[in-house]
């Protein structure tokens, strides 16, 4: 890896990693989902200090440039990221659908008793 | 006395609602059986619910429109709830027969299912039979159910249906939202719990407009297959009720 791809990660990386902390501390992220994101920028600090390791994995895996593999497992965590975004997203519809459901009887039980008052 | 409850979902329907009422009123002294219903407005925009206030029919009222699924589900929550022993799936549209209801529960208080459908399409008692491409339609999502729970029922999208007590409390735990008529057949019988078609009697639609185009058609039934199919691989196992 060229020593200007290198740098070019860590500072990326550096960067990521300063919007996270700064997100979670305006409490505009989760403790929980900022974990992968610290993550991600942990593998592309770690890309960018020991490029050996990027080599040595790529060669392992089969693909040709140290890059190609930078980008491949990025866009693979990123794909993982997504799937737990869908999964907690059918989760909270199928709460607010349950919310939604027990005030409309909560309402309507509510109404029936007054009727008969 | 076995208690019943009518659950009948209700979107948009201010021009039908009160005829179906009118029918479901005419027929209860007729029958014994402790019948109630309940219209569940699913969140419509037209004065549906106004309707029903003023004619003093109880009704839910869901803000937010949450599809058939939820709507029926609604209704499963107040019926198990309340205790009823049966409940009764009736569309608020008109196009269901409540004279159709003995046949609909006799199995189900017989003993010999534990949910039934009403159908279109077994025995010639139904007039209506509904257009060419529709039966095709339902015929490809039959063959889907089958293919995912090994259950042979034609019409898989009939909204016309009743269950026993098992199932009130089972359906208002969990109730499929996106195609609920067919998933919910997967995932009872997946479940161990058996399903028996009944020939019903239904009527053409009468005033109002439906809300399946014939143009979102071909495409609803390929997705809905394949959802039905995909809908097969969610949890359950034989015989664990």
């Amino acid at each position: 890896m060229s020593p200007v791809l290198r740098i070019f990660l860590f500072l990326v990386a550096i960067f990521f990693l300063f919007t996270v902390i700064k997100r979670v501390h305006k409490g505009l992220l989760g403790v929980n989902y900022s974990l992968v994101w610290f993550l991600l920028a942990l593998v592309f600090i770690l890309a960018a200090i020991f490029p050996g390791l990027v080599t040595w994995a790529s060669s392992l895996v089969g693909i040709q440039t140290p890059v190609n593999f930078v980008s491949f497992v990025g866009i693979f965590v990123i794909l993982l990221i997504n799937l737990n975004y869908a999964s907690s997203l059918s989760i909270l519809r199928k709460e607010a659908r349950r919310w939604s459901q027990e005030e409309a009887i909560e309402k309507y039980l509510k109404e029936g008793e007054d009727g008969r008052k | 006395m076995t208690r019943a409850l009518l659950i009948i979902p209700a979107y948009n329907e201010e021009a039908n609602i009160l005829g179906t009422i009118q029918a479901i009123e005419d027929f209860r002294d007729k029958v014994d059986l402790d019948l109630d219903y309940i219209v569940v407005d699913d969140g419509s925009s037209d004065s549906t619910l106004e309707v029903c206030k003023r004619a003093q029919v109880p009704v839910i009222h869901l803000r937010k429109n949450l599809g058939i699924g939820g709507a029926v589900q609604t209704g499963y929550i107040l019926a198990d709830r309340q205790g009823y022993d049966l409940a009764i799936q009736f569309d608020g549209d008109g196009q269901h027969d409540i004279l159709s209801l003995p046949d609909l529960l006799r199995p189900l208080l017989e003993g010999q299912a534990d949910m039934t459908v009403g159908s279109r399409f077994v025995g010639s008692s139904s007039d209506f039979k509904s257009t060419g491409p529709r039966r095709m339609g339902i015929g490809i999502l039959s063959w889907a159910v089958r293919l995912a729970s090994g259950l042979k029922i034609y019409d898989v999208t009939s909204g016309y249906r009743a269950c026993k007590r098992d199932l009130i409390k089972h359906f208002a735990l969990d109730y499929p939202t996106d195609y609920p008529e067919p998933e919910s057949l997967v995932t009872v019988t997946k479940l161990g719990f058996r399903v028996q078609e009944v020939g019903v009697r239904m009527f053409e639609r009468q005033g109002g407009q439906s809300s399946i185009t014939p143009l979102k058609s071909i495409y609803y039934m390929v997705k809905v297959s394949l959802a039905i199919l995909i809908g097969g691989l969610k949890a359950g196992r034989k015989g664990s009720k």
